[in-house]
């Protein structure tokens, strides 16, 4: 297969020995490095920020009556054009970093092979080699290329071929609960330490591993704020545009993991979002109210006033992500970069919280708490602040877009639109139907319709989201012409035939 | 100028405006112009072979960039004009759906609602075409004006080799009108112009594919949509002579419309599809040949400003990179969807080895499928299970070695070629029943395991293993109850959605 053009910029490799060897691998400057493409001559900087597990309705901006204070991203989002519905179009966190990275949508699967280190299940595979990723394209082009995040797939073994497209990396590994899939942790915590976090029905589960490794990680690793786990990715990002302002036009990827749960943030931010109630009464903080991805909120016994606890847990580490975002933005105004620099913030899937009988993420229930994100773009001259738009922006625009912004030629094979076009009074390319997928489950919709079917079809539900937002009346007996025309939306969207993933085992392709 | 601290947490604050950078907004230049123009049925190896007399394509070679190695990403004609103006790969077919009208043979349909269409985009842009063909597919508001020079079908049959130089010369035909009709819409255009000769009997007919009598056991080939004819090969100096003559009669007419297409336009120029004169056993358009030159055609770009003139790239162009570079050169964003690479990135001084990899050339004729490399030509039926390998070597003058399928000795070879194929498929290739591409039935797995009729995916409650907890009720939901949701779910009906 192809051989891979970005790790090591390939203009060293051809440089002749001596040049080379006198070239430190550990070198930053690119002063012996001659792009091989081009940007434009004034190019923005750009920075791209995800929201992991970040729902559109707990942004105060999407929703003024969400649990979390949000004033950053609220902020953030009247200086920008926010998109009103956008749909990652594939999820959980695995597909939808390889579709932001490289541009080139990961619906519907049809490459999945299980795969050793990564999650079993339709969707989880790395970068494969023949994708363009965009850190590499812009690499070659001359753009100094970052990224900070403690996200424990992007950090671990998979995805190493993207941070060795990057100039400056900085991988944190401090989520505790989620070290195994890079490092295993070797010094869990006790048992007895996390009874204050482990719900009764879950005190045999997987999560007791969990909550022991991050427990463990914790009480070594953390002693103030600054040390959870979005305070050191973000700081890595505000340490990095010290270097970064000096290596104008820079692209910077800042991606912390929470509000993943487990939903620990710092103790003061979970006051600040409510009251102890429900089993916290009982002296159990409900952090982890599910066996991941998710558990019916019958088989985990937990009451209403516990449901709302873990919304409110949830809500404090949004906010306390939105605080740490804050200082980043502070931080790029002190350096006079807000003017020179596209912000892109797009959310890579949401989280039922209790919803739909739901506390997880389960791809069967994957309705408007997992798919609807927050998605906005600040533009430096501040075109269209404030303004919305429709268009079904979705993950796989990010790349092609940000390129656009810098003026890089992309890669035919990034099939996401470029919405830069709308900062010139533009259209990008009708997208009808937002399309996505969720393990073997298959999302299609638009903001009057909303279907979810097994990749089967057994089972299509229908909602009609006008007269029932929640999603919870299924109307697909009622209106099968709809229900037809978004299956046939989806199976074009696949190329023609959707893919077949076996019964059993890690439901590897099996053909389609 | 910037945005304070207070400000920034606050929330409005006024933006400071300084000067973007002008590449985007060049959008849309609206004095540039673009002419493409197909070479029906044209080999490269004719055109610079010392034989066959084609002083204009000769000339236009000297004057442009030129891609040495292209085979059209799908096979026959049909298929790869969808390719040429949606600038979608067509390869592997997986979207071929029986079409009324039309041969019932993968590739075989028309462009899709949902595909982008080259002319849409233009005109979207402010940019006006004209495109000249007699291909019925290019037909409807989103192609714009189109031009029929006026061919009609016969319908031939293919029996014969006799029928094979039937079909060249009706080629020759659809040349001549169509560079004709062409010449005219060139004397006055703005914007774009496509010039695309096509026989309209490739839209109701897949053409014959003729073979040797014992070679068809031979090579397990299969009945090939019914297009296998087997033939002895009596005719092939008549068949030669005639494609000659259709390659130098589409020169002479090629000239006159080079006299017409204006200096300061993109000239964009491709021949659609090879054709097996007997070389390796194989007579026909879209073969399951091991003979490469039967595959490779014309490709060429010639730039207003002369960059990069007479330079030969070896990078693995084809027929779905035309659309991106054209609508790239006349300044407009390509649609997502398009898969080729924008090939203006050479015109502006990109070294071809700095394009995107593109390490294999891969295209798809029915079921078949071919990859090829510098060295190796693999030929392959759908389920990969009539794998064939050649050893093609590109520095070698000798033809012998090419006859003979080294699939056996060289499996390791073989399977790099087939991922490749694979990769670019995007993970499998589709198998086809007579009315489509095919989904392969579910594996049987254990849906429902307590007979409730909700699959075990939905299903919150497992009937046959009663828990303390299990009630429907307190489900809240269970993807069938539309009612009676418990108070938990309450706390949702009161939360606005934006």
């Amino acid at each position: 297969m192809g051989s891979r053009r970005g790790f090591t910029r390939r203009r060293l490799l051809q440089a002749g020995g001596a040049t080379a060897a006198a070239v430190g691998l550990g070198a930053c400057g690119d002063d012996y490095f001659e792009p091989s493409t081009d940007h434009s001559d004034d190019a923005p900087n750009t920075l791209l920020i995800v929201g992991e597990s970040t729902r559109a309705d707990y942004i105060r901006y999407y929703n003024p009556d969400s649990l979390a204070q949000t004033p950053n991203f609220d902020a953030l989002a009247g200086d920008s054009l926010t998109f009103s519905l956008a749909v990652p179009e594939a999820m959980p966190t695995g597909p939808a970093r390889r579709a932001l990275l490289t541009g080139v949508r990961s619906f519907p699967f049809r490459n999945y092979v299980p795969t050793k280190g990564l999650p079993v299940g339709p969707g989880w595979t790395p970068i494969p080699d023949h994708h363009p990723i965009i850190t590499e394209v812009l690499g070659e082009a001359g753009v100094e290329t970052a990224y900070c995040t403690d996200n424990p797939f992007l950090v671990g073994p998979r995805f190493s071929n993207f941070r060795r497209t990057l100039d400056w990396a900085r991988p944190s590994y401090s989520q505790g609960a989620y070290r195994f899939l890079n490092k295993p942790f070797k010094r869990p915590a006790t048992r007895s330490t996390i009874e204050r976090y482990l719900l009764p029905d879950l005190s045999d589960s997987v999560e007791v591993g969990r909550l022991r490794a991050m427990a463990g990680w914790n009480s070594i690793y953390r002693d103030s704020e600054r040390q959870f786990p979005t305070a050191r990715v973000v700081r890595s990002g505000i340490n990095l545009l010290d270097d970064l302002k000096d290596q104008r036009p820079f692209f910077l990827g800042v991606d912390p993991f929470d509000p993943h749960e487990p939903l620990d943030a710092p103790r003061v931010y979970q006051i600040a979002a409510g009251s102890p109630k429900g089993i916290e009464l009982e002296g159990i903080t409900p952090i982890q109210p599910f066996e991941t991805p998710y558990s019916w909120v019958i088989d985990v016994d937990v009451d209403d006033d516990t449901i709302q606890r873990v919304r409110e847990l949830y809500a404090a580490e949004l906010t306390f992500v939105d605080e740490w975002i804050g200082r980043l933005m502070n931080k790029l105004a002190d350096e006079n970069l807000l003017d020179e620099t596209v912000i892109y913030y797009m959310g890579d899937h949401g989280l039922t919280l209790g919803e739909h009988g739901i506390l997880g993420k389960h791809a069967a229930r994957c309705q408007w708490h997992i798919y609807h994100v927050p998605c906005m773009i600040r533009h430096p001259e501040g075109k269209l602040a404030g303004e919305r738009s429709d268009y079904f922006a979705s993950t796989h625009d990010v790349a092609r877009t940000l390129l656009s912004f810098m003026g890089v030629r992309a890669p035919g094979q990034m099939n996401g639109e470029d919405l830069s076009v709308l900062f010139d009074g533009r259209e990008p390319p009708e997208r009808r139907w937002f399309t996505s997928c969720y393990d073997d489950h298959l999302l299609a919709g638009d903001s009057d319709w909303f279907m979810l079917a097994d990749s089967e079809g057994r089972l299509k539900r229908l909602y009609d989201r006008r007269s029932d937002p929640q999603e919870v009346r299924d109307v697909a007996a009622d209106n099968p012409e709809m229900v037809d025309a978004l299956w046939k939306v989806l199976e074009d969207e696949a190329g023609g035939t959707l893919p077949q993933f076996g019964a059993s085992g890690g439901k590897a392709v099996i053909g389609g | 100028v910037r945005l304070s601290r207070r400000g920034l947490l606050g929330g409005a604050v006024a933006l400071p405006a300084l000067g973007l950078p002008a590449a985007r907004a060049a959008a849309q230049d609206p004095g540039r112009r673009a002419v493409l123009v197909v070479l029906p049925l044209v080999r490269k190896d004719y055109v610079a072979d010392s034989g066959t007399d084609t002083p204009n394509i000769e000339e236009l070679r000297g004057k442009s960039l030129r891609f040495d190695r292209v085979i059209p990403e799908c096979m026959p004609a049909l298929p790869l004009r969808r390719t040429l103006v949606t600038g979608m790969r067509s390869f592997p077919f997986r979207d071929w759906k029986r079409t009324e009208g039309m041969p019932a043979v993968p590739g075989y349909n028309p462009v899709w609602d949902w595909q982008p269409v080259m002319m849409e985009t233009m005109r979207q842009g402010g940019v006006e075409t004209v495109y000249v063909t007699d291909n019925p597919i290019v037909e409807g508001a989103r192609f714009g004006e189109v031009v029929r020079p006026g061919g009609r079908e016969e319908r031939a049959g293919g029996e014969s080799v006799q029928d094979e130089i039937a079909a060249i010369r009706r080629q020759t035909k659809a040349a001549v009108r169509t560079y004709r009709a062409g010449i005219r819409r060139l004397r006055d255009f703005s914007g774009f112009v496509g010039i695309d000769p096509f026989d309209p009997v490739d839209a109701v007919e897949a053409p014959s594919i003729y073979v040797k009598p014992e070679e068809v056991d031979r090579e397990g080939i299969g009945e090939m949509n019914g297009r296998l004819v087997e033939v002895d090969f009596d005719d092939v100096d008549e068949l030669r002579s005639a494609y000659r003559d259709h390659v130098e009669t589409v020169d002479e007419w090629f000239g006159r419309l080079m006299d017409e297409v204006p200096d300061d336009a993109l000239l964009f120029v491709l021949g659609d599809i090879g054709i097996a004169l007997g070389e390796h056993d194989y007579i026909g358009r879209g073969t399951p040949t091991s003979h490469r030159e039967s595959y490779e055609v014309p490709f060429m770009i010639r730039d207003p400003d002369r960059r990069k003139v007479d330079e030969d790239v070896d990078w693995y162009a084809s027929t779905h990179d035309v659309a991106p570079t054209l609508l790239s050169y006349l300044g407009l964003t390509i649609p997502g969807k398009m898969w080729g690479e924008d090939l203006t990135a050479l015109l502006d001084d990109v070294d071809e080895d700095d394009l995107y990899d593109r390490p294999f050339s891969i295209t798809a004729s029915g079921s078949l499928i071919v990859v090829r490399d510098k060295r190796w030509l693999m030929v392959a039926d759908r389920e990969e299970i009539e794998r064939r390998l050649y050893d093609d070597d590109e520095e070698v003058e000798d033809d012998i070695t090419r006859f003979q399928d080294v699939a056996n000795e060289d499996p390791g070879q073989l399977t790099d070629m087939s991922l490749a194929a694979l990769a670019v498929a995007g993970g499998t290739l589709p198998e086809f029943g007579p009315d489509g591409a095919l989904r392969p039935p579910r594996e049987r797995g254990d849906d429902d395991s307590d007979d409730d009729g909700i699959p075990n995916d939905f299903d919150a409650v497992d009937n046959d293993e009663p828990d303390d907890n299990d009630d429907r009720e307190a489900v809240g939901y269970d993807g069938r109850d539309p009612e009676d949701r418990p108070p938990a779910a309450a706390e949702d009906r009161k939360a606005a959605r934006p």
